[in-house]
């Protein structure tokens, strides 16, 4: 019982540096976000759009994990591409926006809870089978309880862009919801109380991203004073500053480690900076044609403007695919050693 | 490819038989229901509930399967007892009722697609491996499409036991599932015109089960009209119930022949029937006639709906497993004709 260590992500610093950043930006921008800094420039597709082109960088262009997953890896882009097509073209924009929507919050969601499985997964201490249920359950309220309580009417029926793009819950969620997580929470700090007193051992790790977790989805999904911009932006920088940046930095430890295993990458990347200034530039590139020249799109024939929102759209559900499979165990050679 | 055959849940008799005459019990239920049927006694309630309590039979009752099960066989009652009662005690029978329209809807659902996957399965005949992509699509498209579309304002919002009791989907659900089911209904028919070129062979076990569980979902998420919409629920609670309590007959007989032992032995289907039809009953008749006994004191009807909702949970959950193929020792033979 001597040998337990805490499970951090990484480690103790790296995981509250990399983490709690994303927040304390999240908070500066919120902050100049009324002295027209959105106004110029949409910071939140700058920031978030690079961690969705990064993918493609570990997966297309690493030589094993095409020639691995080829099949999946062509296809699905092409089948979505064309999917999109037709419903655009015969039924308009909304509905493959509200797939979108869809898409967009189980994706981020299982991203927020990897970090907490990741770091329980490496202290890998219970004690007993009931522990890990009642974690997975407690992790699971704590990210998806906000977003549940969220689409009732109770809590203001949020949508993701629009305010009716997700479905729309009966008003006694809430009561199920809250129920289930004061239950889950209370087991949660018997466990950790006995862990304490028995042991002298506190998870620290999973608290940090338990917590970090909770706070991201209750300001993002529950701040609902629309008519206080700042705090509204605040909920919604939180969660996609809290996304992208953790999300490029694990993308650069995992290149890093493969590159150290000899696996080959198509295009070689002579160090982090210049992936960075790439991926940003894309990024902000994607960020200004989306802002500022939404008008101009939406003036070109209804052709050509349903293929470039469908390939916009395109390369975001494919990168929501890709990471459902890259991220596993049993797709890497040697686990996840990237993690150490 | 020369003993390539058309595979049913059984046989296509017996799929036939037991698979029609609910719909057309239903028919005949919907028809009488305007005569006052329905209003003397749930007749959902009779035929529905009796399936539930088969399940504890096939499984409590027996002695392999209980000692194997035995944590879960106690740990699911208690959980199901403590969160109904923790549910009712705090907040009031609402959040629980929603609770069991999405679990009931997931589990019938679940149950509907299961028949078409068996007769796939035992056909076993792809003609490439996407296929079996398309089939999967298909089926839950059919099943599940109906039931999502009628969750929009544009279809009626329909609840399940009452309007809003599950969630509302933005209207353009109907025009993605839509869209989806076609796609996928298109390929399904491409591909049997193909084999039937190509092999002359066509999937009738697989066409059946698929075009029922679309009749059905269809007919009983989206029927407007008083008579009608009891034509709906009665087809989806008789095609749900009465095939159920048939698995369970044929699961039984196999497992006695196969040595198991069970704690209460049933000496013919006869008693058995009996036995569950009088439980359904009286449970029918504490829910509808003797609503208003119960009702007059709050505590005694609360602790009964909690017990009722309890047991119903036990049956969907244990239902989730009990029938994987992994559970039984040699396998899911009872489906062999």
């Amino acid at each position: 019982m001597n040998n337990i260590t805490s499970g951090w992500i990484y480690s103790y610093k790296i995981d509250l540096l990399i983490f709690l950043i994303p927040s304390v930006l999240a908070l500066f921008i919120s902050y100049l976000i009324p002295y027209g800094l959105e106004e110029y420039i949409s910071i939140y597709i700058i920031l978030d759009q690079p961690h969705i082109y990064s993918t493609f960088l570990y997966t297309y262009n690493s030589k094993r994990f095409f020639i691995k997953f080829k099949r999946r890896l062509l296809w699905f882009p092409v089948l979505m591409f064309s999917f999109i097509c037709l419903l655009m073209f015969v039924w308009g924009h909304r509905p493959v926006g509200y797939i979108l929507a869809a898409s967009v919050l189980y994706h981020v969601c299982k991203q927020q809870l990897a970090w907490f499985f990741i770091a329980s997964g490496k202290e890998n201490y219970y004690l007993n089978k009931f522990e890990k249920i009642n974690d997975k359950a407690f992790a699971y309220l704590c990210v998806f309880g906000p977003l549940i309580i969220s689409m009732s009417y109770i809590a203001g029926a949020k949508g993701w862009r629009t305010p009716s793009d997700l479905p729309i819950l009966p008003d006694e969620v809430l009561y199920i919801v809250f129920s289930s997580w004061s239950v889950c929470f209370i087991i949660y700090v018997i466990y950790q109380l006995v862990k304490y007193f028995k042991f002298n051992f506190i998870s620290w790790g999973k608290h940090f991203h338990l917590i970090n977790g909770l706070i991201i989805w209750l300001a993002y999904r529950l701040l609902l004073f629309d008519n206080y911009e700042r705090l509204v932006n605040f909920g919604l920088l939180l969660m996609v500053l809290g996304h992208s940046i953790p999300y490029l930095f694990l993308g650069h430890k995992y290149t890093n480690n493969r590159i150290r295993n000899n696996e080959e990458f198509y295009i070689k990347f002579p160090d982090r900076l210049p992936v960075f200034l790439i991926l940003l530039l894309v990024g902000a590139i994607f960020a200004y044609l989306e802002v500022n020249l939404f008008n101009y799109f939406r003036n070109l024939s209804r052709v050509s403007s349903t293929l470039i929102i469908a390939f916009v759209y395109t390369v975001a559900f494919n990168h929501h695919y890709i990471d459902r499979f890259m991220w596993k165990r049993d797709t890497h050679l040697e686990g996840l050693s990237f993690l150490k | 490819m020369q003993k390539l055959e058309s595979k049913w849940v059984y046989s296509m008799k017996t799929d036939l038989l037991l698979f029609i005459i609910p719909n057309l019990l239903a028919a005949l239920t919907a028809y009488l229901t305007q005569f006052g049927l329905g209003e003397f006694i749930s007749i959902y309630i009779v035929v529905d509930q009796s399936h539930v309590y088969t399940t504890f039979f096939f499984t409590y009752n027996s002695k392999r399967f209980s000692k194997r099960y035995k944590k879960q066989l106690t740990i699911i009652p208690i959980v199901s007892l403590i969160v109904s009662s923790g549910l009712v005690l705090i907040w009031g029978f609402k959040p629980l009722i929603y609770l069991l329209t999405t679990y009931s809807m997931f589990h019938f659902a679940k149950q509907q697609m299961s028949w078409f996957y068996i007769a796939a399965a035992k056909e076993n005949s792809h003609i490439f491996k996407f296929e079996k992509y398309i089939d999967k699509f298909t089926i839950n498209l059919s099943v599940l499409g109906p039931g999502l579309i009628s969750l929009t304002y544009i279809a009626g919002r329909n609840g399940w036991r009452g309007i809003g009791d599950m969630p509302t989907l933005p209207e353009e659900t109907i025009l993605i599932v839509f869209t989806l089911w076609c796609l996928s209904f298109g390929s399904y028919i491409l591909v049997q015109v193909l084999k039937y070129m190509k092999l002359g062979f066509i999937s009738w076990g697989k066409n059946f089960h698929l075009l029922n569980g679309l009749m059905i979902w269809c007919l009983f998420r989206f029927l407007p009209l008083e008579k009608l919409f009891y034509l709906g629920g009665y087809l989806v609670i008789f095609g749900h119930s009465i095939p159920y309590i048939y698995l369970g007959q044929r699961y039984v007989k196999n497992r006695i022949k196969m040595k198991e032992e069970f704690y209460i032995l049933f000496p013919s289907k006869i008693f058995i029937y009996a036995v569950l039809l009088s439980v359904g009953i009286l449970f029918s008749y504490f829910e509808v006639s003797g609503y208003k006994i119960l009702s007059s004191d709050k505590t005694h009807y609360s602790i009964f709906r909690i017990l009722l909702f309890s047991t119903v949970f036990t049956h969907y959950t244990i239902d989730g497993f009990m029938w994987k193929r992994k559970i039984h020792p040699e396998g899911l033979s009872f489906l062999n004709e």
